[in-house]
């Protein structure tokens, strides 16, 4: 009968990567439930990766850090400074992108993108053949490929909200980001999603989402421990031989002589 | 000692799904949006206030079918003494954006596009539209896990459901939470397995023929014949040989729907007055319900 001990530090050890595997395992059954949300028209249009491990979550946080500089002097730009951080804080990601959104919109002339009703809001800014749009032009500019079939959109909230949903009922943290929805794009996961949302997962004491402190891209755990590790490494330059001299030593056998004094024992009698 | 009951469980379970919309308004205000702004509104309606929204779907029916696909199963539940309670989903604020993201998700480079754009675009009264955009994608995208999140709880109590589009817009339509920029309805009961789904009453509607005939217009493909001869037809009848049809698409009469649409307009204002006729005659004030 194997024993698996599980345990949540140190980072990526072999009793954390354990631990990890049981929010692996949720993080599949969250897939589930987002493939069989509710949707319009019954048809799948729900893509999913699932990213874990020390490189690849730290590849993923990169690319959220190098947007954040491409919309510098932006609130946003904070939001992917902070968020890359709960990347790397997290248990695993799970991407999920709609990949109907952009070219294969539902045609319900719904009046949700434009107010009009008809879809040539969307028609009108994509090249197209009457009507079938050309999926192959995917060079766009801003972060996120518009303009986007709301109703495709309002399902794949309906995707999301699923598997966020599965993740309460498991009693695991999640929570949903569009940054890094933008950041696994770019680095080629559910390549034909235009629309794509970062689920970052953890099962640890402390839900790594919430409680926030600002500056959170300089100050947060990982650099609190690095700083000790810095001024640790200074620090202990004020140690001596200690084969020769050990100011601990002398200063617990003070201690012991004037307990001694206090309770009758001298030093060396067993307690 | 606890007092003696015996209850008609079927009665005393339909009784409590008052509870189970209760619960799904605790998950609508629970679930984690993306942006965290979209403010959410809801309103539970039940008994025969829902008989006008009966009407609203027949007549909105007539511009945008799946509304009499809803509201035939709505009254099918009614009718048999089981009506599902109305759970409203409304989102206050989703046309604008005050994110300041600049994502380019909506089609626009910037938000502030996409409010200029809200404020310039001119929006008539449109009958057959589920909602009058533009619309922040994220918010949108928000108001979907919104929405799921009720459906969600909904199942989670094992209490059939179905989130509608149809039962939203009519009720809007009506009056109730009109101030919403986009209203979803979801149906709570009544007590049986998949009833939003495989509808009986299409069945009893539909014969083999005309299920033919919309098949053939929605899955033309299938019966289609080589096309090599230049001459592309379908197997339209048993011995369609005898009777062959082009393949040509049907000019749509849009004047005639336009004219359709605006007597659909005009007969919701009426059943929208009677309405709100009933509810005041009952003393209920749908502003007192938090709706602006």
């Amino acid at each position: 009968m194997p024993v698996v001990r599980m345990n949540d530090w140190p980072p990526f050890c072999p009793i954390d990567q354990n631990r990890r595997d049981c929010a692996i395992e949720a993080a599949k059954l969250m897939v589930n439930a987002a493939m069989t949300a509710p949707n319009a028209g019954g048809v799948s249009q729900v893509e999913a990766t699932l990213l874990y491990g020390m490189e690849e979550q730290e590849q993923l946080a990169r690319k959220m850090e190098e947007l954040a500089w491409q919309v510098e002097g932006k609130l946003i730009s904070r939001f992917f400074k902070y968020e890359a951080v709960m990347v790397r804080e997290s248990d695993a990601v799970l991407i999920l992108g709609d990949f109907r959104a952009k070219d294969s919109p539902m045609d319900a002339e719904c009046g949700f993108c434009s107010g009009q009703g008809n879809c040539s809001f969307l028609y009108e800014r994509r090249p197209h053949i009457h009507g079938l749009i050309d999926p192959t032009k995917r060079d766009f500019t801003t972060l996120v490929d518009g303009p986007l079939c709301g109703v495709r959109v309002h399902d794949f909230g309906y995707a999301v909200g699923s598997a966020l949903y599965m993740a309460n009922k498991l009693m695991i943290d999640a929570r949903a980001f569009w940054t890094v929805g933008v950041a696994a794009q770019r680095l080629g996961y559910n390549p034909d999603s235009a629309m794509q949302v970062g689920v970052l997962i953890a099962a640890l004491a402390k839900n790594p989402y919430v409680d926030v402190n600002t500056d959170y891209h300089v100050v947060n755990l990982q650099r609190l421990i690095d700083a000790n590790r810095r001024l640790y490494a200074l620090y202990r330059q004020t140690g001596g031989d200690y084969r020769f001299r050990d100011p601990g030593y002398e200063a617990e056998r003070r201690r012991r002589r004037l307990d001694g004094e206090t309770t009758g024992k001298k030093e060396g009698d067993n307690d | 000692m606890t007092e003696m009951r015996i209850l008609d469980g079927e009665r005393f379970a339909h009784e409590k799904l008052l509870d189970v919309a209760a619960s799904c308004i605790h998950a609508i205000h629970k679930a984690p949006q993306v942006t965290g702004r979209v403010k959410v509104k809801t309103m539970v309606l039940t008994g025969k206030i829902l008989e006008y929204m009966f009407e609203a779907q027949a007549i909105l029916g007539r511009v945008a079918v799946f509304n009499i696909l809803s509201g035939a199963s709505w009254q099918r539940a009614y009718y048999a003494g089981e009506p599902p309670v109305l759970l409203l989903i409304g989102a206050e604020n989703i046309t604008r954006s005050e994110l300041n993201w600049d994502c380019g998700a909506c089609g626009f480079k910037t938000c502030s596009e996409l409010n200029r754009y809200h404020k310039e675009i001119k929006r008539g009264p449109v009958a057959e539209i589920m909602m009058h955009g533009p619309v922040c994608q994220w918010k949108l995208f928000d108001f979907g896990i919104v929405c799921d999140w009720a459906c969600a709880a909904c199942w989670q109590e094992n209490v059939t459901n179905r989130i509608e589009a149809a039962s939203g817009m009519c009720a809007k339509a009506l009056g109730f939470l009109e101030h919403c920029d986009v209203v979803y309805g979801l149906p709570i009961g009544p007590m049986k397995d998949m009833f939003w789904y495989s509808r009986e009453f299409i069945g009893e509607m539909m014969d083999h023929e005309m299920w033919l005939e919309h098949a053939q217009v929605n899955y033309g493909i299938q019966w289609a014949v080589f096309p090599g001869h230049g001459r592309p037809t379908i197997k339209h009848g048993q011995k369609w040989w005898e009777s062959q049809r082009e393949r040509m698409l049907k000019d749509f009469d849009h004047k005639g729907f336009e004219a359709i649409a605006a007597d659909c307009l005009a007969e919701i204002a009426g059943v929208r007055a009677r309405a709100m006729k009933f509810l005041e005659e009952h003393n209920i004030r749908l502003e007192s319900l938090g709706a602006e």
